[in-house]
């Protein structure tokens, strides 16, 4: 195990942990403004309908997220995330919907097509982990190139069409509910919580950080550092096509054009929460409040009935205002 | 003339496939002279279910119509974003391959202008096809009353609720005069004719699927006195189906207090909707027509043939004029489980969506 974990865990005394905390919930005082805002703008704010629609929201979003910042906190990124979230669930509902619902028409088993969202994710991961890490090329124009190839094929395989009508089994992640709340929010709970416990708790998880923060110590240290970041972009990749599967349950429909520029959304979520881009810091409470803070902003932009050709510029001024308060409170030194 | 002489040998081998095609057709192997009008083809996929649709229909009919297509040019809108410079690019790369005749949809009726331009500066006549541009100037508009679809839409909502209350809009992309004037149809006629009757809009940018189920998932929270959704296109609507159902808000249609949802396209699957009670209405894009007139009036065109405002088709429409161009406004009907007051029965075989 890495000497460096091993002191900086050491080093996680009471007052640390308190401030380290703080660091993780710099958004809370945002989160809370735009609360107060959304309840001023809409009374139908405040109502557990209305928050659990919010939650819906940003479910799908949330995953990606997740997955991104496993990828950052090993000090690599995945633009391609966005191609294997539209194309995963393209693929299995294109082999599963009938002719007329714009389908193949073999009409396989749903299940067999959750198996192909995976696999798709599988080998979308496993491609790009190789080729980064293993053959070295740049994190950046690698994955970007992945990204357009996706979106591309995405849109080529079936000439733009949108495949509908999909089956109960299907869509049943992003349209089921249990206890009154959508299986969505649940799974996307569960994964920030379990994902956020394996870093903390699991010797992998540790080992990501000191891979971020200093790779060649992690090396001398004997972590395996290549399988650990190969094997990080396939969980990535993974959660990505899962996530592409939510959103395409919860519109019942797969469109040419789900995924795109859902990525700037994921690393603004990041980013605003705390992760680092050069990697080895942030944790997943604070990506999970960047998540929250985008959901939270779409939900009182839609209440407000601003006109959506000012959505985009009230969402960069609300990004940079968290950069903002993140980089006066210290959590964001990027 | 270099260049062109270098297109005409590219358009000749593409050409050349088109014709092993048709040989099996009993066509003959004698490409570009043989006086089959060539007519190139850009479209957007800004709805694409529709646009797949029209492709098929556009298939059929050229064989009808005894037409050679080059194409589709597709600038995608979702994908892209600068879908309005590569339709420009299209455009002159078709006019390049020797078309005579063009038939576009254009991405924006405004900025479509320089390619209509440099159409113009070339003497190859532009059939625009489901949008009427701003400027420039074309042979012919092909496109339905997008007024009326909004009117209809939400006429039905409000003289089919059971009391006054607010009508949800869920607009496309208002950058297209098609998404403005179905905005407009709607809020006017619910303003003139039904005043105890709101409408709250939202807007989607680029026609987004999960922005607008979003939007009506919002307005099914937000509006406690809603008494119909009006979806401008038909992609949304299963997932907003699915929001009702989750909010417990669903009924099928004709029952107590129901929500109603009313879509325009006119797709297969709407009226599989309407059919099983889950959708209201629908209106019917006429994806076949679009396809068949784009066509005729693109070979009237080399043909010389002149056309004038207000002239009487001879298929249920007439010729208007829409910012200085002529349109061929085709009939686009209210489409209903019942077919009642003046609404066409889903089961009609006038519909697109019943000619598979």
């Amino acid at each position: 195990m890495a000497t460096t974990t091993r002191v900086a865990t050491r080093q996680g005394a009471a007052g640390r942990v308190a401030l380290r905390w703080f660091r993780e919930l710099t958004l809370v005082p945002v989160i809370v403004l735009l609360m107060i805002g959304g309840a001023i703008v809409n009374p139908v704010f405040f109502t557990t309908s209305n928050l659990i629609d919010v939650a819906t929201g940003g479910a799908a979003l949330g995953l990606v997220v997740v997955a991104e910042s496993l990828i950052l906190l090993t000090g690599k990124f995945d633009i391609s995330l966005q191609g294997t979230f539209g194309l995963a669930p393209l693929l299995g509902a294109w082999l599963i919907a009938p002719k007329a619902s714009e389908g193949l028409g073999t009409e396989w088993s749903p299940w067999i097509g959750l198996l192909i969202v995976l696999l798709v994710g599988l080998v979308v991961g496993t491609f790009n982990g190789v080729l980064v890490i293993k053959a070295n090329f740049n994190a950046f124009i690698f994955t970007l190139a992945m990204s357009i190839l996706l979106t591309g094929l995405q849109l080529g395989w079936l000439g733009g069409k949108t495949v509908y009508h999909l089956p109960q089994v299907y869509i049943y992640l992003g349209s089921d509910s249990w206890f009154g709340i959508p299986a969505a929010v649940w799974v996307t709970t569960l994964v920030f919580v379990v994902a956020e416990l394996f870093l903390r708790y699991h010797r992998v998880g540790r080992a990501m950080y000191a891979i971020g923060g200093n790779l060649e110590a992690a090396r001398a240290a004997g972590i395996r550092v290549d399988s650990i970041r190969i094997g990080v972009f396939m969980v990535a990749s993974v959660l990505a096509a899962v996530a592409g599967l939510m959103q395409a349950g919860r519109v019942t429909a797969v469109t040419a054009g789900q995924g795109s520029n859902l990525i700037f959304g994921v690393f603004a979520a990041a980013v605003i929460g705390g992760v680092s881009l050069d990697g080895g810091r942030g944790r997943m409470v604070g990506a999970l409040t960047g998540v929250i803070l985008l959901a939270l902003v779409t939900n009182i932009l839609t209440l407000s009935n601003i006109s959506s050709t000012w959505i985009d510029a009230v969402d960069g001024a609300i990004i940079l205002l968290a950069l903002g308060v993140a980089r006066l409170i210290g959590t964001e030194r990027t | 003339m270099k260049v062109q002489f270098g297109s005409r040998i590219r358009a000749t081998g593409a050409m050349a496939a088109v014709a092993v095609l048709a040989v099996a057709c009993g066509g003959g192997n004698t490409p570009g002279t043989g006086g089959v009008p060539k007519i190139g083809v850009v479209l957007t996929y800004n709805l694409p279910g529709f646009w797949a649709n029209y492709l098929k229909y556009e298939d059929t009919y050229k064989t009808q119509l005894n037409v050679e297509l080059i194409g589709p040019k597709v600038a995608n809108v979702e994908a892209n974003g600068n879908e309005v410079a590569q339709q420009i690019l299209d455009v002159k790369s078709l006019i390049a391959q020797g078309v005579q005749a063009l038939i576009v949809n254009p991405a924006d009726s405004s900025a479509i202008a320089p390619a209509l331009d440099y159409a113009k500066s070339k003497n190859i006549p532009v059939v625009t096809v489901d949008v009427a541009p701003d400027q420039g100037s074309v042979y012919m508009i092909v496109r339905a009353d997008n007024t009326a679809y909004g009117t209809k839409s939400c006429d039905y909502i409000a003289s089919h609720a059971s009391s006054p209350g607010t009508i949800a809009m869920v607009e496309g992309d208002l950058t297209s005069l098609n998404a403005r004037d179905r905005a407009d149809g709607c809020t006017k006629v619910i303003a003139s004719k039904y005043p105890n009757f709101t409408v709250k809009s939202y807007q989607t940018k680029n026609w987004g699927t999960d922005p607008a189920v979003q939007n009506a998932t919002t307005a099914l929270t937000a509006i406690s006195n809603l008494r119909g959704i009006y979806v401008h296109w038909s992609v949304p609507e299963d997932g907003i189906i699915a929001a009702m159902k989750s909010k417990n808000k669903y009924t099928d249609v004709g029952a107590a207090n129901h929500i109603a949802l009313v879509g325009n396209d006119g797709s297969p699957h709407e009226c599989d909707l309407i059919r099983s009670k889950n959708l209201d209405a629908t209106i019917d894009q006429p994806a076949d027509k679009y396809a068949y007139y784009a066509i005729y009036y693109a070979k009237q065109a080399i043909a010389g043939t002149k056309y004038s405002a207000g002239q009487a088709t001879d298929h249920n429409s007439s010729i208007l004029t829409v910012a200085g161009n002529l349109e061929d406004g085709l009939a686009a009907p209210l489409v209903t489980l019942a077919g009642d007051a003046g609404a066409t029965q889903v089961n009609s075989t006038d519909l697109w969506c019943n000619n598979k």
